[in-house]
């Protein structure tokens, strides 16, 4: 923590290597959230450059309020969720026949999901509403406190602990009604 | 096929840890180079690279001063060779005074000798749980106030995982099981400030003084030893410095004992020296209002705060803080220390200087939605002082007094923000 701290404190005076390693540090997490988020897994490269071309755009007055890799999947959360609609909204004709996006198109190469488990998991993982996919992920894979994505979302942390707790009941329903087939 | 049953942990080990993803570094080069010219360009029309405003507003917490810049780690070999000091170049006890005072923070790490019990009763907290007496690891980081003479902030961890968190006019303590003490007043410090105002002191009692050279065997660095006492202050102190860098990299203190006797109260045996310590450092995770046990302090009091029978907490926390804010307005001492029993023992000058009365007259322009924390609802407020506009998320605690409703504003939750 103290080191993203003054790693902060010296991106904010405009020195390049801090943002570099910024970028290295946790790029592989932040890619791994933005290809758990997204529907369309060649979108992963554009979520994580918008998030690091805006992040350095704040050079100079950027301030952290909670942990660094917390705001960053927080970012990536937020354009994972703007590119899947604006895909919605090119696919979708009618509204009538909108629901949850699973995704179909398979991801490039460096990309792959293993075992069966896995399969049934990203599947039900997609069924779920975007709002409690996101904060399982964050909170799972990027270990960001409930409390932080509660101030993100203007919203309570009992309010994201309860659509945690709701995704991961609806996950669990999904799954063993597919497994009860 | 059985489903595990755990599926926080199916998700993070089946599916989670099964995404392959490896940025390569042709997608590096891409994401990098854009982000540094966009990173070049925000430079140009933002010559003005500043960091945070730094004022102190508001209460209890000041605005964070996010600098943690340079750091210097003096390690500590345990073996050490004396060497002839004729040999060796002079050292002053000033060159160390100048060496140390652009560090405001330090990192200590050493062991504690003392009995806590009598230290807690003085603060008046009472029916403590057992408490460590004797020897034990802790760790200590400190903030210097202004004029390096004492601490403004202090953490330390204790054996036992007893957390303190202290600061100039609150601190707490935090037992393992998530008790935490909410203790009023001016007790959790470092008085006098050890690389600095102790330091001139030490000045001060030289007939007490011996001064050896010696060598760290593992780090080949010369080191520097003082032992001196002083029978007024019945203490008795060991330093240790590093020649090169003039940096403190050892202090024994015995409290109530001149002699050097014992075991030294306390033993810091590594120091870490910052110029700025990150405020959040000192801050602690507060648990549930029901596990917060006030001392010193009027909190659960009912000549304190105000009625809120028959209003809903909406209702009670915007009447309390538009009057707390007016009080403010117009330096109503009183009723803000009505509204605000954390100020209750607090002079006149420190309260208005806490509340930013100085900073000109205050005026509640908007009250935002109402979230909830741990302690109670919390408004944010946005607030105009002379110059400018500030959000302050304020935290009114609900009580129930012999089966009556009331309220108190609590405190600040976080930092003071200016409006975006």
């Amino acid at each position: 923590m103290l080191e993203d701290k003054l790693l902060i404190h010296k991106f904010n005076r405009g020195d390049s290597d801090a943002l570099r390693r910024i970028y290295e540090k946790y790029r592989n997490d932040l890619l791994k959230v933005a290809a758990a988020l997204l529907n369309d897994r060649n979108g992963v490269e554009d979520v994580l450059h918008d998030v690091f071309v805006s992040f350095a755009q704040g050079v100079g007055d950027f301030q952290l309020r909670g942990n660094l890799k917390g705001y960053l999947s927080i970012c990536i959360a937020n354009r994972a969720r703007d590119k899947n609609r604006a895909m919605q909204r090119q696919r979708t004709v009618g509204l009538d026949n909108a629901g949850p996006i699973r995704s179909d198109i398979s991801g490039p190469s460096h990309l792959a999901v293993h075992s069966e488990l896995s399969e049934q998991l990203g599947d039900a993982m997609a069924q779920l509403p975007c709002e409690q996919r996101e904060i399982i992920i964050l909170h799972l894979q990027s270990k960001v406190r409930f409390r932080q994505i509660a101030k993100s979302k203007g919203v309570s942390a009992n309010t994201i602990r309860s659509r945690y707790r709701y995704g991961l009941n609806k996950l669990r329903s999904i799954l063993n009604g597919e497994l009860g087939r | 096929m059985r489903y595990p049953r755990n599926i926080e942990r199916s998700i993070k080990k089946s599916y989670l840890e099964n995404i392959e993803m490896s940025a390569d570094a042709e997608m590096d080069g891409r994401i990098l180079d854009d982000a540094l010219a966009a990173m070049e360009e925000s430079k140009k029309v933002s010559p003005a690279l500043a960091g945070p405003n730094i004022r102190r507003i508001i209460m209890k917490s000041p605005i964070t001063r996010i600098a943690a810049a340079a750091m210097i780690i003096i390690g500590l070999g345990m073996a050490v060779y004396l060497i002839d000091k004729a040999t060796t170049p002079a050292w002053a006890i000033d060159q160390s005074i100048e060496a140390m005072k652009n560090y405001r923070g330090i990192h200590f790490s050493g062991i504690i000798s003392m009995s806590w019990e009598d230290f807690f009763n003085d603060l008046g907290v009472q029916d403590l749980p057992e408490l460590p007496e004797s020897q034990g690891k802790f760790e200590m980081w400190a903030q210097a106030d202004d004029k390096l003479s004492r601490s403004s902030k202090v953490k330390m961890v204790l054996p036992d995982n007893i957390i303190i968190s202290g600061r100039k006019l609150q601190s707490y303590m935090q037992l393992a099981n998530g008790t935490t003490y909410d203790i009023q007043g001016d007790h959790m410090k470092i008085q006098p400030w050890p690389t600095s105002k102790l330091l001139e002191i030490m000045k001060n009692v030289k007939d007490t003084w011996t001064e050896l050279y010696g060598m760290d065997a593992d780090t080949g660095k010369e080191r520097i030893f003082i032992k001196c006492s002083s029978a007024d202050m019945n203490k008795s102190w060991e330093f240790e410095f590093d020649f090169e860098s003039k940096l403190l990299v050892r202090l024994r203190q015995w409290n109530n004992n001149n002699n050097h006797e014992g075991l030294p109260t306390f033993d810091m045996y590594k120091i870490v020296y910052y110029e700025q310590l990150p405020d959040e450092i000192f801050e602690i995770d507060l648990p549930d209002s029901s596990k917060i046990i006030a001392v010193n302090t009027p909190l659960y009091d009912p000549n304190y705060g105000m009625s809120a029978e028959g209003l809903t907490q909406e209702e009670a926390c915007h009447i309390i803080l538009t009057e707390f804010w007016q009080a403010v307005s117009e330096q109503d001492l009183d009723k803000i220390r009505k509204l605000f029993p954390y100020s209750a023992n607090w002079s006149d000058e420190v309260l208005r200087s806490n509340l930013g009365c100085d900073q000109g007259l205050a005026k509640l322009l908007e009250l935002g939605q109402i979230y909830e924390s741990k302690i109670g609802p919390v408004a944010p407020c946005t607030v105009q002082f002379k110059n400018e506009k500030i959000v302050i998320d304020m935290i009114v605690m609900f009580r129930e007094i012999d089966g009556k409703s009331s309220c108190i504003v609590h405190s600040n939750k976080g930092k003071p923000r200016p409006v975006e």
